[in-house]
């Protein structure tokens, strides 16, 4: 996969939606994180990590998103993913990280969840 | 039962899942091995991958400076403590690197080291790894604890012992690869710097004209580096003084001679032998130089040239405007050539000194004949005319024989003066013999080679000279041929000046007589 790796976000009420687009191995996957990080500064500390447009994940793509976890733990909000491939849920399932995060079939679901 | 084997066969299916995780994590590792990207970036990448692999928070590399023999966190995720470095000691290198037992540990029992990752107190690391190829060091690997501070478990210890067995190979390679890319680099750059010292000398080796040698040497050093502004100047041993030969760009301000004592740039260079180089307000151990601003510029650098030890003159460069100085490498070449330059130098005056004569600064018959030739040759090929003049001083034997040979030799000096001074650049003054000299006019015909003898003629006649309190009037007698209306071949053209200079003789002297033409036949006064 050579095309970069990019992201949008947005806030909807008290929830952050992040978008991701491409593979997350590269570094460029960092932005999620620091992403994050701003947005639980401010408070905001329900997050949405749309995964459709990243069909593939590696093991950096994970431990970003073993940060972010890490994160809004500590600030004791939540996490949610969308749109998961099987591959990706399966591996987000072994490396546990579906214990601190619920994955939504779509953004709208985990979107509505939150703010109810 | 069959729930049970459900339950077993569900738990192996995991595992072989995590073992392709891992399996996938290496073959990623070979990947990021063909990445073009810098070394830091490819570090992070490695760092990544090993804690998405483990499900690990933070971790951080340290690598090993073999020179220095020092530790130092390179890049880190996630870590409280953003810096670390340790000095190790030579034993405690040589037991980390022939230490055949793991390299994989809890790093509360790992006991090297300890100075830096007591440092990392507030990050609480779960393990360490030690990065080595071949028992060669390379650095060490900290991670800290999987979620909710989880440590790993002793399975997950065997995949980061494996993943960081492959992580040391990654960065060695990727250390080697940039090693031998630095080496390629230097090594690019030194070829391209020889051929441009090797053309500049091969322009300049064979040049036997000072002038011509010294206008090349300024545009060959305006090659070599990005100078725009500079000049150079031979030195006169006996007058303690330089000349300048040639500039590039602006030269207003140079005068065409300067004595040593005017400038201390060029004092420093004459007595140091050695090149330096001046910056406005930077190099103050100079501080005289502030006058040579002006001349020379408000930054620039001054090499000698140099030859066998022996001072021959000096190449000045100016900095850009900005001030910004000389470049290591435009030293370095400018050295180089400098060197080169002294030995052509050196080359040229020797040249110049066997074919000039000493006493009058003429050039010497030999060299005449051979320069006529080719002046000959050439005007055949473009179709052009050239002359000949044929010059004797009037009455020098009663000269010599009245106030003696020194008086002789002044006078000789006193009308080659006055031939130097009114020849062209492309003219050749020729002492011919004795008192008889000879000028070779290129590209001129018969009216003007005429005009040009009898201007000399009135020089000498109206100039005087004073030996020992004598003063002395000379006259001289002109003969002027012209290739090829007088003759067709060398011999017969000096023959031809020779001819009417001692109609002149035979008519009153003082006078300028020109050879008949093939065609007239005459002697035309």
């Amino acid at each position: 996969m050579s095309e970069e790796f990019s992201l949008t976000h947005q806030v909807d009420g008290s929830v952050l939606i992040i978008r991701t687009n491409g593979y997350l191995n590269d570094l460029g996957a960092e932005q999620v994180d620091e992403i994050c990080s701003d947005n639980l500064e401010k408070g905001i500390n329900k997050i949405v990590i749309n995964l459709e447009q990243s069909p593939l994940i590696n093991s950096i793509g994970i431990s970003i998103l073993i940060g972010v976890i890490e994160a809004i733990e500590e600030s004791e909000g939540a996490l949610a993913f969308t749109n998961l491939t099987p591959t990706n849920r399966k591996t987000f399932e072994m490396m546990g990280l579906l214990q601190f995060a619920e994955p939504f079939d779509t953004e709208q679901e985990a979107v509505n969840k939150f703010k109810g | 039962m069959s729930e049970q084997l459900t339950a077993l066969e569900q738990k192996m299916q995991q595992q072989v899942l995590r073992y392709e995780y891992v399996l996938e994590a290496l073959s990623d590792i070979g990947d990021e091995l063909c990445r073009v990207a810098s070394f830091d970036a490819q570090l992070k990448s490695l760092l990544h991958l090993l804690l998405g692999t483990l499900g690990v928070r933070k971790g951080g590399i340290f690598l090993f400076d073999k020179f220095k023999n020092q530790v130092s966190l390179r890049c880190s995720w996630k870590l409280v403590q953003k810096s670390g470095e340790y000095e190790v000691g030579t034993e405690e290198i040589q037991a980390l690197e022939l230490n055949s037992d793991d390299i994989t540990y809890r790093v509360k029992e790992f006991k090297f080291i300890r100075a830096v990752l007591d440092l990392f107190e507030e990050d609480n690391l779960d393990c360490i790894s030690v990065l080595k190829v071949r028992e060669k060091l390379i650095g060490f690997l900290v991670i800290g604890h999987k979620l909710k501070d989880v440590p790993l478990l002793d399975k997950e210890m065997a995949f980061l012992k494996t993943l960081s067995r492959n992580i040391s190979v990654a960065i060695n390679n990727f250390l080697l690869l940039s090693e031998l890319r630095e080496a390629n680099a230097r090594l690019d750059e030194k070829i391209q710097e020889v051929s441009i010292l090797y053309q500049a000398s091969q322009m300049i080796s064979s040049e036997l004209q000072l002038q011509a040698l010294l206008d090349m040497a300024m545009s060959a050093i305006s090659e070599i580096t990005d100078v725009e502004r500079g000049s150079t100047w031979l030195f006169d041993e006996e007058h303690k003084s330089f000349s300048l030969m040639s500039h590039l760009g602006n030269a207003i301000d140079l005068p065409d001679r300067m004595n040593m004592e005017e400038s201390k740039a060029l004092t420093f260079s004459y007595e140091r032998k050695d090149y330096f180089a001046y910056r406005q307000g930077v190099d103050e151990q100079f501080p005289l130089l502030r006058a040579d601003e002006k001349l020379f510029g408000k930054s620039f650098l001054i090499v000698p040239i140099v030859h066998q030890g022996e001072f021959l003159g000096l190449v000045h460069l100016c900095g850009s405007p900005e001030g910004a100085g000389f470049t290591e490498r435009d030293v370095r070449l400018i050295k180089v050539f400098a060197v080169q330059l002294g030995a052509a130098v050196k080359n040229a005056q020797l040249y110049e000194q066997a074919i000039t004569d000493g006493m009058t600064k003429l050039y010497l018959h030999r060299y005449f004949k051979q320069r006529l030739y080719d002046e000959m040759k050439r005007a055949a090929r473009f179709k052009r005319n050239l002359a000949l003049i044929m010059i004797d001083i009037d009455h020098f034997k009663c000269l010599n024989d009245n106030y003696g040979h020194q008086t002789g030799d002044e006078v000789l000096k006193h009308v080659a003066a006055i031939l130097r001074r009114a020849v062209r650049t492309h003219d050749l003054p020729v002492r011919y013999g004795g008192e008889e000299f000879a000028l070779v006019l290129p590209e001129t015909e018969f009216g003007g080679a005429v005009a040009v003898a009898e201007r000399i003629r009135k020089s000498i006649e109206n100039d005087y000279l004073e030996v020992s309190g004598v003063v002395l009037k000379v006259t001289a007698s002109f003969g002027v041929s012209i290739f090829p209306d007088c003759a067709d071949d060398m011999d017969s053209l000096i023959k031809a000046a020779d001819v009417a200079l001692y109609w002149s003789k035979e008519h009153g002297r003082n006078q300028v007589t020109a050879a008949p033409t093939k065609f007239s036949r005459e002697v035309d006064v």
